[in-house]
């Protein structure tokens, strides 16, 4: 089991998922903390510290990545693949939480690295319990690299 | 034995010593041994009668019987010596008439070959057939010279001499014996010996011959005495013998006889040559004749005055009569069209004047139409009784004519093909290891007709990548008898570098790989283009999914919240669920329009309408009124005007949406906007320059695709960019982004083909 609380970073462009990822692991009574970044750009900001993100404690390196796939700037691939080829950054887990089923979408995910690949269901109780599964397993089964 | 005489002029000689003979034992020997005796008889006599006796008495008595005994002796010397004349002189004229007798045999032999001779001449000039003449010269040695037997006859294959012609042999001698010419016992007759040796042989006497042994008995029963045989050459360069039997022992022992019956062989000799020639001319005169009628072509002479000389059957059947009624009348004459026939007539005239062979093709018209004819004239010194004449061969090559313009129409239209289909076609020959290409593969490599293809520079045309492809194929391709079917590329001889297909084959019998060659840059273009639009399309349909799927996930989840909010009475929280809600509901119509929209910009318009770009951007900054004045917004307009053709309304949504973006990402108030036309290198770029936030240079591609936005919080579904490239892609154009990176600004440009300056 893993005790600590755990900081989780969501890059996701649409506030209304936002929203959603936010009430449920409310309720979910897991310790963590949920940073969230609009954008593929301010992911990797967020990452590396720049900017804004420079403070490590406002910007605590995340024990878990949710990231949407279709997102502006720098899309979420491309984050994926530079998270991967970072050695400082790569024993992070990556969820990735898209609304696309699409094979290619998939494989792709995870020649890049991704550790998991979850579809947003169009369906409320639903994406209730997936968001449960994901936070029980990730942040209290799992275990984290520190490095 | 056989032999050959010796002279006889011994006769001759034989003759003078008996006149010298007769003068020398004449009369006067006669005398003077007389008055010798008479002398010594009485000088002797007396002496011893006086050396005997003195008495007179007795010696007168003596006296008296020594005169009878002197009568006595003197009349038995008389009688010894007379008589001894007499038959020296008897002996001497019988001699001398026999002779005679010889001189004149031999007269009228020779007088008998030579009437034999002439009358073998005449015969020779009068008759032209071999076995008749040769028959008829027998029958002349047996009835005008006397032989008892005549025959001609020459060796067969085993040597066996076989007679062809015969006469006076009622009895069948000939069909009785055999003779050759070989060097056997039936080959050392005088027929034998000459022909194998090539001289006349004579048999003097068959009675005594040796040589005779073996045809002696039948020989003389027939009454022969002698035989000879005088050889002479055929024709054919073997040698035949003419052999003669005659009555009389060594009838052919003298030279003259033996030199005319010589020239009697030579004569048949030369009759047969002539004849021989005769013949074989006439052959080769029916053989050309047979030669000429039957030709196929026509073959024709016509003198200077276009009268005809000679036709064959086949220029008669074309005038539909026989050749004799030709002979002498003119072309116009027999049943060529006047006008045909002026023309022929030019051409013959033009031969004499050449004085050489010339090659034409003539026309006739016939009754199943036009016919061409492959024509050789040529000039004749003399034909016949015409000073000048021109000979002619005319052969039909209507058919030909016909294949060849049906040649020339299928080439044609090959030619026409291969230009529209941009195929060609090719063959390499193995042995010579050369190249042929058709028109439209120099065509495709950019050469012109000098060029001269070979394996190696064709090969050379490919590019690095295809050589080895083409290599490895053509190799194969000889080798395995592998057919080939690539699409390579190649760099024209004009540097242009071109998608080819390229098919081959080998052709195992003619030593060839033969192929197609077909320029498929074009299509290409338009597979790329295509899997371009494809592509294009999953993305749309991948994104429109997606982009759709996301407010609709909202919806439900939210809809799941607001149950429970209400359930659970959680007010404060319901305003947001519904907010959420409606947020994603307006996307979602937003998200449609666009992609309505951007469904209607690929489909077919209405006929184009011509209109200025004043017009399309005073519409657009009318319609944008509000947003402009709200910014406060100082949009500099083009100072040229330009004249464009296609739909307004796209025309419009172009500037709109650069224009509305370049507001949209000028942070600052009051932005100014430069609307522009600029001519760089050779075409109009259209441009729209802010100087607001600017694009960093990694998203100048990204910001056209579909669904891509580099503002989180922008309106729209990101189909604005994407939008703009269709409408400008439509019309030919091509648009991009320049700027510097964040901060500077960005100008927008684009071009569109068919905008003209105004009249």
């Amino acid at each position: 089991m893993n005790d600590e609380p755990i900081t989780i970073l969501l890059v996701e462009d649409e506030p209304a998922h936002v929203e959603i990822v936010r009430r449920n692991f409310e309720t979910i009574g897991i310790a963590h903390t949920l940073k969230h970044v609009p954008d593929g750009e301010s992911a990797l900001d967020y990452l590396y510290r720049n900017d804004s993100f420079r403070d490590p404690a406002s910007s605590p390196r995340p024990g878990l990545i949710l990231l949407d796939l279709r997102l502006p700037k720098v899309d979420g691939l491309q984050v994926l693949k530079t998270i991967k080829n970072d050695s400082a950054l790569n024993s992070i887990p990556i969820v990735i939480l898209s609304t696309s089923a699409s094979e290619n979408d998939i494989t792709m995910a995870y020649a890049n690295g991704a550790n998991s690949y979850v579809v947003k269901p169009a369906d409320f109780k639903q994406f209730g319990e997936l968001l449960d599964s994901i936070g029980t397993y990730w942040m209290t089964w799992n275990h984290h690299s520190r490095k | 034995m056989m032999h050959t005489r010796q002279p006889q002029s011994a006769v001759r000689r034989d003759g003078s010593s008996v006149r010298f003979l007769f003068r020398r034992t004449g009369s006067a020997d006669i005398v003077i041994y007389y008055v010798i005796f008479g002398a010594c008889w009485i000088l002797f006599s007396d002496m011893l009668v006086s050396r005997l006796t003195t008495d007179p008495f007795i010696i007168s008595k003596i006296s008296i019987i020594k005169g009878w005994l002197f009568i006595t002796v003197t009349a038995l010397l008389l009688y010894v010596l007379i008589k001894r004349r007499v038959r020296m002189v008897l002996e001497l004229q019988s001699k001398h008439l026999a002779e005679i007798g010889e001189r004149e045999r031999r007269i009228m032999h020779a007088n008998r070959l030579y009437s034999v001779l002439s009358a073998v001449n005449r015969s020779i000039i009068r008759i032209s057939d071999q076995q008749e003449l040769l028959e008829e010269i027998c029958r002349i040695l047996v009835t005008s010279g006397g032989f008892k037997t005549a025959w001609i006859g020459w060796p067969d294959d085993d040597g066996w001499i076989v007679p062809t012609a015969s006469c006076g042999d009622e009895s069948g001698y000939l069909r009785s014996i055999r003779i050759s010419v070989r060097d056997i016992p039936e080959g050392h007759g005088p027929s034998g010996t000459a022909i194998r040796e090539r001289r006349p042989a004579v048999c003097d006497n068959i009675a005594t011959n040796p040589a005779m042994a073996l045809w002696r008995e039948t020989a003389l029963q027939n009454g022969f005495a002698s035989s000879a045989c005088f050889p002479f050459t055929l024709p054919d360069g073997s040698t035949a013998g003419l052999t003669i039997y005659s009555a009389e022992p060594a009838f052919f022992s003298s030279d003259e006889e033996r030199n005319l019956l010589g020239e009697v062989a030579d004569d048949i000799a030369f009759a047969l040559q002539t004849i021989h020639t005769a013949a074989t001319r006439q052959v080769a005169e029916q053989r050309l004749k047979e030669i000429i009628d039957n030709s196929p072509a026509m073959i024709y002479a016509f003198d200077r005055d276009g009268r005809l000389l000679l036709a064959n059957s086949a220029l008669a059947a074309l005038c539909g009569r026989p050749v004799e009624q030709l002979h002498g009348r003119r072309r116009e004459e027999i049943g060529i069209p006047a006008e045909s026939a002026l023309r022929h007539r030019d051409n013959d005239l033009a031969v004499l004047e050449s004085g050489t062979a010339q090659l034409l093709e003539e026309t006739n018209l016939q009754a199943d139409g036009l016919h061409t004819y492959l024509t050789v004239k040529f000039p004749l010194a003399s034909y016949d009784n015409a000073k000048e004449a021109v000979g002619g061969i005319s052969t039909d090559i209507t058919e030909h004519k016909k294949v060849e313009e049906a040649l020339k129409v299928i080439r044609n239209l090959q030619a026409e093909t291969e230009k529209i289909g941009h195929v060609g076609g090719w063959e390499f020959d193995l042995v010579t290891r050369e190249q042929t290409w058709t028109e439209e593969v120099y065509r495709i490599h950019e050469v012109d007709d000098s060029f001269k293809p070979t394996v190696d520079n064709g090969i050379s045309f490919y590019t690095p990548e295809s050589r080895p492809l083409i290599e490895e194929a053509v190799r194969r391709a000889v080798e395995y008898g592998e057919p080939y079917d690539l699409e390579l590329e190649i760099i024209t001889a004009k540097g242009t570098v071109k998608n080819v297909n390229v098919i081959g084959r080998m052709d195992r019998e003619h030593h060839k790989v033969i192929g197609f060659f077909q320029d498929i840059t074009t299509r290409k273009q338009t597979e790329r283009e295509l899997h371009r639009k494809n592509e294009e399309i999953e993305q749309f349909i991948y994104t429109a999914s997606h982009d759709l799927r996301s407010p609709l996930v909202t919806i439900k989840t939210f809809m799941g919240y607001l149950e429970k909010d209400l359930a659970e009475g959680n007010r404060d929280q319901l305003a947001q669920d519904i907010s959420y809600i409606n947020g994603a509901a307006d996307k979602m119509k937003l998200l449609l329009d666009e992609l309505l929209e951007m469904c209607r910009i690929g489909r077919v318009e209405t006929l184009p309408e011509t209109v200025t770009l004043k017009e399309v951007l005073a519409e657009v900054l009318g319609s944008m009124s509000g947003v402009v004045s709200d910014r406060t917004a100082d949009i500099r307009l083009p100072g040229t005007d330009l004249i464009l053709s296609g739909s307004r309304q796209r025309f419009c949504q172009i500037w709109q949406n650069l224009i509305e973006n370049a507001i949209k990402y000028s942070p600052d108030a009051s932005p100014r906007i430069e609307l522009g036309i600029r001519q760089e290198s050779g075409e109009t770029v259209f441009s729209v320059k802010d100087y607001g936030i600017g694009i960093p240079p990694d998203y100048h591609a990204r910001i056209f695709g579909i669904f891509e936005k580099l503002d989180p919080k922008s309106l729209g579904a990101g189909l604005g960019l994407s939008m703009v490239q269709r409408i400008v892609e439509k019309y030919g154009g091509r648009i991009w982004v320049e700027s510097e990176g964040v901060g500077s600004g960005s100008c927008f440009k684009f071009t569109l083909p068919g905008a003209v300056p105004p009249k």
